[in-house]
């Protein structure tokens, strides 16, 4: 796929300055983007993104550079640099490029779209364009969007390293994010929704389209609430970025460098018996799922929260190393630009067999939380605490009822995983940082600020 | 790369029918350096490639060579061309854009290109030093130095030669952390210069940031539940400017004013109390925004959007200019050459007012001083409605500022924010912005604000209501 001498001949040459170890990192994407307004592909870019990395080791000194220019003069220069810029750097006894790893994961099926390359764009176009019909046709108080975009991506990586790793991934991956305005003559509300396939023809327009619009009409009219500590239901949209919150707070690096909440906190109680969160990079099927890593470590399995029990992070091969463990294959590159660093792979609360009409029927009364914004610009990284604006419907009788908005949340990201009551059977997965997969939750007396004077509750 | 094939990449998209179309050839490096948990490290990057533009009846069709050969450019100009829909051209922009001058360059002594990773490195290991001298509670420090400059030359329908900038910027940027197990605190500062390595110096040195970040984590340390409820909050000059960038300016581009922000319609009517003048200013030599012409090869100006309270203008691209039937401003802006240009601002700010900044506290009976606001939050531009976290504030007791106070956000609407700021300071301040303004591309942004009070936000504390 790659071609492999171009490697050889860098890592060759990289050896021959006297380093211990040499790592090349190829990447190659073809990306289309398409926004639409009004009916209309407002603008389309397409475009191709080729490079390569590369990484020596000497004496527990790491250096790293990358380039788009895929040429031998440049790329033996960099490297000739980089082998001498060694010595500037700090030793670092967990400082590793890995060795290669026994693994099933060459059995996994990658998830891949033979066809998404040959698409003609007209279908691409075609595809956007049938999310606004179908907003506007499953509800006529759609007027517009705010914002509408597809964009697809075929993507290839390949590891090699001079411990004899080679590690070749691929994927590819279709997406529409969707903002759409509701406005019924007298308010104004919007609604959000975003949606990932591997598949082109997977992902389903008239779904996408309908979701989004009832994104933005359920909350039209919506009244205000008073101040109090309410039961919360967070249907999959809005529990999924609390969960990419912990998840960021597990990642090894975070915990290691004493950034995040959790550190010294493995092998305690973190959450409720009912949370159990499991990252796995081999998940059939997964958006996520990939034969190895950014840095050619197969990909794993790891259960993280066990019933409640902090039992594992996320871990590269460096914080591997430093925490006397094995990598979880969770290295990731944004580019060959960027150097490796934590992602979760397929990130995922595990699910009960209660429907969430029956989770929301136990509730009684309380409130259904439709939409949380920035919740990562309003939470403290190191403490967890966070307060975050809100929209939510009302649960009266153990159904759902009519819209409230200006509510802020607060509490403790901790808090809130220890909070909750009971979890769904609806597994549902949002792109965000990384794939994280979520159900509908129950969280007991979370605080929730409103914008309509009197009493507390 | 030769003038004359940006030249004739142009005239091929021209030939198939574009309305406008440019040539954005860029090569770019990066230099950084970092601290992270003790540990210094470097690392570099290049890249370069060409971005093709074609404008047609307002629709953007853009692709991206990095293969800087003619022949592939040429299959590229030929690909997008081949793509333009077969209809009479429309005429663009009343406009006519005289680029000057044709090639510029930001002001530097100190090139960090000819400066020695060497050097860079002992300004972070200073930096560092500093950091984790400051206090026995200090737990983790995260700094980074970088360089990047770019190369760019551009070919447009708009004028008839290919124009030529170079930018450079440099960036210091620390995190660090404080406290004990129990309570574990944050403290950022950071700066962006479009300059040479001299700009990292005095009061913007990294030893000077890395103190400023300390204390502030040190504060934040001794500080309180913050408050919540709705209440008087007095803004910091400076850094927080970000909140009206956020909270007003997206609203305030004409794309998004296109797409129904909380701004459309309302030119020329009153949206902020008249105590209110804010610029979007791409002229200020040296600030994150600054430029001379932009990535349409449009030059920059000092865009008046809002004066004395009444909304006078949109920020405008080449293509929003044309719709609107009105002047671009200089605001179409691209991350590098693998976008196309958007509407985008520079350097925002809120002009300074009359009052004075003490008697703005003085006169405060209870309320919240925002020191820091942080990163800027996030904003829904159609209803206008905007999160922004505190992470550094005062209670305001009796005209005096008392305890520090932490974990707050702050949430309001824009316009109805502007129309409740009923005190406006003579103490402005601009930012040289670290951070970058992200939609869909990330470009560098400038912000600035005097000392000024908002009469009425609402404030989510963890703590009591106030």
């Amino acid at each position: 796929m790659f071609d492999s001498k171009f490697a050889e001949t860098l890592i060759d040459a990289a050896m021959s300055y006297g380093v211990d170890a040499a790592e090349i990192y190829y990447s190659r994407s073809a990306n289309t983007e398409i926004m639409a307004v009004d009916g209309k592909a407002e603008m389309v870019n397409v475009n191709e993104d080729d490079g390569y990395a590369v990484r020596l080791l000497k004496d527990s000194r790491m250096s790293f550079g990358s380039s788009n220019l895929i040429d031998k003069k440049h790329a033996l220069g960099m490297v000739r640099d980089l082998a001498k810029r060694c010595e500037l750097h700090s030793t670092d006894e967990s400082n590793v490029i890995p060795v290669p790893m026994e693994a099933d994961a060459l059995a996994v099926d990658e998830p891949f779209d033979e066809r998404m390359a040959s698409t003609p764009l007209k279908s691409k176009v075609d595809k956007l364009l049938g999310v606004e019909e179908s907003a506007k046709a499953f509800d006529s108080r759609i007027t517009g969007f705010g914002w509408l975009q597809y964009g697809d991506s075929v993507q290839e990586s390949a590891v090699f390293n001079s411990n004899g790793v080679v590690a070749e991934s691929r994927g590819t991956i279709v997406y529409v994010f969707a903002y759409a305005i509701a406005n019924d003559g007298k308010s104004v509300q919007t609604g959000t929704h975003v949606e990932a396939s591997g598949h082109f023809d997977s992902l389903d327009v008239q779904s996408v389209g309908g979701t989004v619009a009832k994104h933005a009409v359920r909350m039209l009219g919506a009244s205000g609430l008073k101040t109090g500590e309410y039961k919360l239901v967070l249907p999959p949209e809005t529990s999924s970025a609390f969960l990419a919150s912990l998840a960021s707070m597990l990642s090894g690096d975070h915990i290691q460098k004493g950034k995040s909440p959790l550190c010294g906190r493995m092998g305690e109680f973190i959450a409720s018996r009912n949370v159990t969160i499991v990252d796995d990079g081999l998940l059939p099927g997964g958006l996520g799922t990939s034969r190895f890593d950014a840095e050619g470590n197969p990909s794993r399995t790891t259960v993280v929260v066990d019933e409640g029990k902090m039992v594992s992070y996320l871990c590269d091969s460096y914080c591997a190393r430093k925490g006397g463990t094995q990598s979880t294959g969770n290295a990731s590159r944004a580019s060959y630009h960027s150097e490796p660093t934590i992602v979760p792979t397929n990130f995922y609360l595990k699910t009960s067999d209660m429907s969430p009409e029956e989770l929301i029927s136990t509730v009684g009364s309380g409130l259904y939380v439709t939409e949380v914004s920035g919740l990562h610009a309003a939470i403290n990284p190191t403490t967890a605490d966070f307060s975050v604006p809100a929209k939510a419907l009302l649960i009266e009788n153990g159904e759902i009822g009519g819209a409230v908005d200006n509510l802020t949340l607060s509490g403790n990201m901790l808090e809130f995983f220890k909070k909750i009551e009971s979890v769904g059977s609806d597994l549902t997965w949002v792109p965000a940082y990384g794939m994280i997969g979520v159900p509908t939750v129950f969280v007991s007396d979370i605080k929730v600020t409103g914008s309509e004077t009197g009493k507390e509750q | 790369m030769n003038p004359e094939i940006l030249i004739k990449l142009r005239d091929i998209m021209l030939e198939g029918g574009a309305d406008i179309c440019d040539v954005f050839c860029e090569a770019s490096s990066y230099n950084g350096v970092t601290s992270d948990d003790r540990k210094i490290n470097t690392s570099r990057s290049t890249q370069s490639g060409v971005g093709l533009r074609a404008v047609k009846d307002f629709n953007t069709y853009y692709t991206v060579c990095q293969d800087t050969s003619p022949e592939k450019l040429v299959e590229a100009a030929k690909y997008i061309a081949a793509g333009l829909p077969v209809q009479p051209s429309r005429p663009i922009s009343p406009a006519i854009i005289n680029p000057v001058p044709q090639r510029s360059s930001s002001e530097m002594q100190d090139n960090p290109e000819q400066t020695p990773v060497e050097e860079k490195v002992s300004l972070i290991r200073e930096a560092e030093d500093v950091a984790w001298s400051y206090s026995g509670k200090m737990k983790q420090v995260t700094a980074r130095y970088s360089d990047i400059s770019r190369e760019i030359q551009m070919a447009s329908s708009l004028f008839p030669d290919v124009i030529e900038k170079r930018l450079g910027l440099v960036e210091f940027m620390i995190t660090v952390y404080a406290g004990d197990t129990s309570d574990r605190q944050m403290g950022w500062a950071g700066k962006s210069f479009y300059s040479g390595m001299e700009a990292l110096s005095g009061t913007d040195s990294p030893k000077s940031l890395a103190t400023e970040a300390c204390k502030q984590a040190h504060i934040m340390l001794e500080a309180d539940e913050c408050p919540r409820g709705e209440m008087p909050v007095v803004f910091a000059p400076g850094e927080n400017g970000i909140l009206f960038h956020e909270s007003c300016g997206h609203g305030m581009e004409a794309d998004m004013v296109e797409k129904g922000s909380s701004f459309a319609n309302l030119l020329g009517q009153t949206v902020a109390s008249e105590k209110v003048t804010i610029h979007d200013d791409g002229t200020l030599p040296g600030y994150p925004g600054s430029y001379t012409f932009d990535d349409e090869g449009v030059p920059a100006q000092d865009t008046l959007l809002i004066e004395k309270g009444k909304l006078v203008g949109y920020l405008h691209s080449l293509i929003t200019s044309s719709k609107f039937g009105v002047q671009p401003t200089g605001s179409g802006r691209r991350q590098s050459y693998k976008y196309p240009p958007i509407v985008r601002m520079r350097n925002t700010y809120i002009a300074a007012g009359k009052d004075d900044p003490e008697e703005i506290i003085r006169s405060t009976k209870k309320g919240i001083y925002a020191a820091d606001v942080g990163f800027g939050g996030q904003v829904d531009v159609v209803t206008g409605r905007f999160i922004t976290s505190i992470l550094l504030g005062y209670l305001i007791e009796d005209g005096k500022l008392t305890r520090p106070v932490k974990g707050a956000t702050i949430t309001g609407l824009g316009i109805q924010a502007l129309k409740d700021i009923d005190m406006v300071g003579h103490d402005l301040v601009l930012n040289h912005s670290p951070g970058r303004c992200g939609k869909g591309q990330d470009v560098p942004v400038g912000v600035g604000m005097p000392t000024l009070r908002v009469k009425k936000l609402t404030v989510g504390g963890t703590g009591r209501s106030l």
